[in-house]
């Protein structure tokens, strides 16, 4: 079993360690902070979502809700607002980093399970992180950054959120085989 | 010693290390289990596990973006 | 020496080819946006070669007592802050006001959910664009539910902030001055990256392995 150790080696070469990563997050998020808002990800998901139902006939931007920015739901000028370009960015930003280590790959969807957990888990992200107006980056990060309460408070209630879920993953785990 | 396999093709954390801790856990001294994965963060948790529990791994490429790690219980 | 894989070429071309397509784009529409596009880019980049992600950072301490990411959280939001009260300070107009949100009832009852649904899906909401980076299908799913899950949240907000609890934005430096409120901030990122690794420190003496040992086994199983 030598192999294992120069995995090693050659995946912490490859590998950044984390410390690292996370300096380099913290440098760009202060450089967007600079050019006007610091990183934030899932209240651009939600004006696709708002777009969609305006499509549909809905009438979204009526709906009283604390936005960052004046409402734009036109498809163009959405597709080309910086929180599309950021999070389109994030996508491609990761594949290349995949795709140039050899190691890109489409992961099929292992079991109904799975797919289930994954869209309970979602939906409870997307309506959570509206309540709190940010997710772990909006406003966990930059909340407390920005010296604003509600990061604080967003993340110790996370915290209790987390600790329902592990507990709930483990049990699953424990009772399924895996 | 036996070997035993595991499919964690598809699969993303915390389930691939729960599920490795709890096949091991059933496992004999000196037994053998063999992950397959297809995410390199399994693979970084695996290797940080094992490390800190003292076990011997190794770690194979079987195709882009596809590892089997074999761990040996102590 | 396991032999290393060569990368599928079409598929780096594909990926550099539209990377370059949609930055001219973005240029054209906006100069700025093409700088947000390389700092999306590079964001990308530092969060797949790092490893980091944020759900994990929360789970792992309940379910393998590893305080690694979380620290990581810690070391990204001290310096995120230390850049971002530089700019407060440089900002005469108060633009970096719009950044402070409201905080109440619904703040909590968001961070649970929140926490709750990012284990569930094995990704927070950066851990889901990254995965879908990555070629998991199963993500494309889970960022179907945040929309769904969004616009159902919008849509209920007004509710949740007219009948519980909720003040404007709060920015410390407001309530408690502004050295107060950046040494209160710093001392809480510390005492809790004081407290993780104390916690770390414990457990790992707790398996009998003290960083002594573990420095001794490295040793070793190099040799």
């Amino acid at each position: 079993m030598k192999n294992g150790r120069t995995f090693k080696k050659r995946i912490l070469s490859g590998y950044w360690p984390y410390w690292v990563g996370g300096v380099l997050l913290g440098v760009l998020n202060i450089l967007l902070a600079a050019l006007g808002k610091p990183w934030g990800i899932t209240g651009n998901i939600a004006k696709w979502g708002l777009a969609v139902c305006k499509a549909a006939g809905g009438h979204p931007e009526t709906w009283f809700y604390v936005w960052d920015e004046p409402l734009n739901l036109g498809l163009i000028d959405l597709l080309f607002s910086r929180g599309t370009v950021l999070n389109l960015g994030l996508i491609f930003g990761v594949m290349l980093a995949a795709v140039l280590a050899a190691e890109f790959r489409i992961k099929k969807v292992k079991s109904s399970r799975q797919l289930a957990l994954g869209i309970a888990g979602g939906l409870l992200m997307g309506y959570g992180a509206r309540l709190a107006l940010g997710c772990n980056i909006g406003a966990l990060v930059n909340g407390i950054a920005s010296q604003s309460l509600h990061g604080w408070v967003f993340g110790l209630f996370l915290i209790l959120g987390a600790w329902a879920g592990s507990m709930f993953m483990k049990y699953l785990v424990s009772k399924t085989g895996n | 010693m036996a070997d035993n396999r595991l499919d964690m093709l598809g699969e993303v954390c915390p389930v691939p290390l729960l599920t490795t801790q709890k096949v091991i856990s059933e496992m004999k001294s000196g037994d053998v289990l063999t992950v397959e994965t297809d995410y390199s963060r399994t693979v970084r948790n695996i290797i940080k596990w094992c490390d800190d529990r003292g076990y011997v791994f190794d770690v194979e490429d079987k195709d882009n973006g596809v590892w089997l790690v074999t761990i040996e219980k102590k | 020496m396991p032999v290393k894989i060569p990368p599928k070429k079409g598929l780096s071309l594909g990926v550099v080819g539209f990377i370059t397509a949609f930055g001219i784009a973005a240029f054209i529409t906006e100069q700025e946006l093409l700088l947000v596009w390389i700092i999306g880019i590079a964001l990308g980049f530092v969060l797949y070669r790092s490893g980091i992600c944020f759900a994990s950072a929360f789970r792992d301490i309940f379910l393998f007592r590893d305080f690694s990411m979380a620290r990581v959280v810690i070391i990204l939001i001290a310096i995120s802050f230390v850049g971002i009260v530089i700019i407060q300070a440089f900002d005469t107009s108060g633009g970096f006001l719009e950044w402070v949100y409201p905080v109440g009832f619904h703040t909590a009852v968001g961070g649970v959910l929140f926490g709750f649904g990012m284990v569930l899906a094995g990704g927070c909401a950066s851990g889901t664009l990254q995965r879908i980076g990555e070629g998991f299908i199963l993500f494309w799913a889970v960022i179907l539910g945040i929309t769904a899950g969004s616009v159902l949240g919008v849509y209920h907000f007004s509710w949740w902030k007219n009948n519980f609890f909720s003040i404007d934005a709060v920015f410390l430096p407001d309530f408690i001055g502004w050295i107060p409120s950046i040494v209160l901030t710093l001392a809480l990122l510390g005492g809790l990256n004081l407290l993780a690794m104390g916690i770390e420190k414990r457990n790992n003496s707790k398996n009998g392995l003290t960083e002594k040992d573990l420095a001794e086994k490295e040793v070793k199983s190099n040799g």
